[in-house]
Formats: structure tokens, C-alpha cells, sequence
């Protein structure tokens, strides 16, 4: 992935995708689309194979809380609902539509009320509570396979950070409400949840870190040292 | 729901913990220059201080999604 954010041959899609098209087909990871919205359709539409061939597979679609506004998502879900896909759509409700706080766009306070819409259940979790979110997946996921889907699961969190690179994130909240969040991080809940029960140490903790640190250190050495894409292969995987 | 065991949350762990110190040094890469991502117009608001290149973010996703992506416990399954 690194060396893919390098623009470097060895990157996930040979330095072509970029970070906003990044996709592992081979591990079964079908990639994001700069699209907002548009995985939705395409999860729906794998679903639909896996179902016309019998095959015991779960599709997860990610995507965030502005997404639930576009047509992509009411035609996808429709139509994974009307053929009982097995999809699992993941709504991660940062509570922005960009710059656009959800009061603005919705008069929904819950986004998982949208499944009611299609007959299918919604699910809402505490984003930021990590085993909650683990559980639902879970129960969700062999519901699927069951043939009990689709099904819309909205994880409730916040954006802390700015939508994008030229936006600071301080235009349209308060300083005292991004605060207030940060205290929810849901890394530092799970390590406190992880420590409290004595599921680890705090030297378990730290070398995890550090582990995690050295592998971006090889990862970026990597991605480095890789070449450049050949220019003869510009055109290549192109397909519109 | 049966409680999930220490390895399991430990791999949870790991993997947020990946996505977050990944989307940072993606961050510090971005700042140093990468080749091929930044075009001048963009370059100066993209090193404003605070402000997060929202193509690292839209890649490695959130924590959430990898909870999610590990709370499936078959390779087969699709992810998007």
C-alpha cells in the first residue's frame, strides 16, 4: 500500500490507483471508487454473483454517512434487499457530509432507520467502542450467510481531522466539541479495556507499537527503493 | 455472544493500531513530497498545519472498517 502511495510498480495496482482507487483483488479487497457511494452498487451486484452461484460468501461494503444521500445507496440496497443478498452494508456516520453536520441533510437522527425503508434490519453501534463494533460484525456477517441479508449497520463516530487536505475542520464546529471526541479514541478505549481486564500488559502494548512502527519503516524503504512505473505501460489496465 | 478471547482482541488492537501509525507516516510521507501525488496549485494547502491529505484517510479507511474486516472470519468474503 505504501509503495502504491509511492505511485511505484510494486504498489497494490502497479502505482496506477493512487490512494483513492487502491484495491487487492486478490484478496478479495475490490478497491474504493473517488465516487461517494458507488461501492454500494457494486457490493450489491457482487452479492448477486455470489448468490447465482451458490458460492458461501458475505460482501462488506463500507462507505460514510453522506453516502446514505446519494441514489447510489437507495438503489443498491434496494435491490440487494429485494434479492436478499448477502451484503453487509457498513455505514460509518463521521456525523459530516463533508463540511455539512448531518442536522443539515437528514432529518433522520438515527441513519440506520434507512433500512426500514427496504424492509431489511439496522443496526446501530457505537463506532468508537471496538468490541461492540467486533460483535455486531459478527452476528451480522453469519446472519448473512445464513441468508438473512442484506443488512445496514451504522457505526456512530466522529471526524476529528478535516474532511480533506484543505480543510482544517474548524469552520463548521466548535474546538470544545472536537475535544470532547478526541476523548472517545477508540484505539486508546480498546488498549484502557485491554488493560483493564488484564487481556494485556502495557509491555505487550508497547511492543505491539513498536512492531507496527518498524514495519511502516520497512515499508517505506520498500516502496522507496521500488522503480517507477515503465512508461510503455501507461495505457495498460485502462478500460474506459 | 461468547466473550471474545485476548488473542483475538490483541489482533483487533494490532490492526487499529496499524490503520492509525499507517494514515500518520502516510501523512509524514505526503508532507516530505511524494512523487507523482502533489501539483503545485494544491501543495501549499496540503501542508497547512492540522490538515489531514484526505486521499490517506479515504485508503486504509478507519479503525471501524478494520473491526469489521476482522470480525469476518472467512478470507472469502468480499470487502469494498
Amino acid at each position: 500500500m505504501m509503495a502504491e502511495l509511492f505511485a511505484k510498480e510494486t504498489g497494490y495496482c502497479r502505482g496506477k490507483g493512487g490512494s483513492m482507487h487502491i484495491a487487492d483483488v486478490e484478496r478479495n479487497i475490490l478497491g474504493a471508487t473517488g465516487i461517494v457511494g458507488d461501492g454500494i452498487p457494486i457490493a450489491a451486484g457482487v452479492g448477486l454473483g455470489c448468490k447465482m452461484q451458490n458460492l458461501d460468501r458475505v460482501v462488506v461494503a463500507f462507505f460514510g454517512d453522506g453516502a446514505t444521500n446519494s441514489g447510489a445507496f437507495h438503489e443498491g440496497v434496494g435491490l440487494a434487499a429485494i434479492w436478499s443478498l448477502p451484503v453487509l452494508f457498513v455505514c460509518q456516520n463521521n456525523q459530516f457530509q463533508q463540511s455539512t453536520p448531518m442536522r443539515d441533510y437528514t432529518r433522520l437522527t438515527d441513519l440506520a432507520d434507512r433500512a426500514k425503508a427496504y424492509g431489511i434490519p439496522g443496526i446501530t453501534v457505537d463506532g468508537n467502542d471496538a468490541i461492540a463494533v467486533a460483535e455486531v460484525a459478527r452476528e451480522s456477517i453469519e446472519k448473512c450467510r445464513k441468508g438473512e441479508g442484506p443488512i445496514l449497520v451504522v457505526g456512530n463516530t466522529y471526524r476529528t481531522v478535516g474532511h480533506h487536505m484543505g480543510d482544517p475542520g474548524t469552520s463548521y464546529r466548535s474546538k470544545e466539541e472536537v475535544e470532547e471526541w478526541k476523548k472517545r479514541d477508540p484505539i486508546d478505549r480498546l488498549r484502557r479495556q485491554l488493560l483493564e481486564k488484564k487481556l494485556a500488559t502495557e509491555a505487550e502494548i508497547e511492543e505491539i507499537h513498536n512492531a507496527v512502527l518498524r514495519e511502516l519503516d520497512e515499508a517505506v524503504k520498500f516502496a522507496q527503493e521500488s522503480p517507477e512505473p515503465k512508461v510503455e505501460e501507461a495505457l495498460e489496465d485502462i478500460y474506459a | 455472544m461468547p466473550e471474545m478471547d485476548a488473542a483475538k482482541l490483541k489482533e483487533i488492537y494490532t490492526t487499529m493500531v496499524r490503520i492509525r501509525f499507517f494514515e500518520e507516516r502516510a501523512i509524514t510521507e505526503y508532507r516530505k513530497g511524494l512523487p507523482g501525488f502533489i501539483h503545485p496549485p494544491s501543495a501549499r494547502r496540503l501542508f497547512r498545519p492540522g490538515c489531514v491529505p484526505s486521499s490517506a484517510k479515504m485508503t486504509i479507511s478507519s479503525p471501524l472498517t478494520a473491526v469489521m474486516v476482522i470480525s469476518s472470519p472467512r478470507e472469502r468474503d468480499w470487502i469494498g
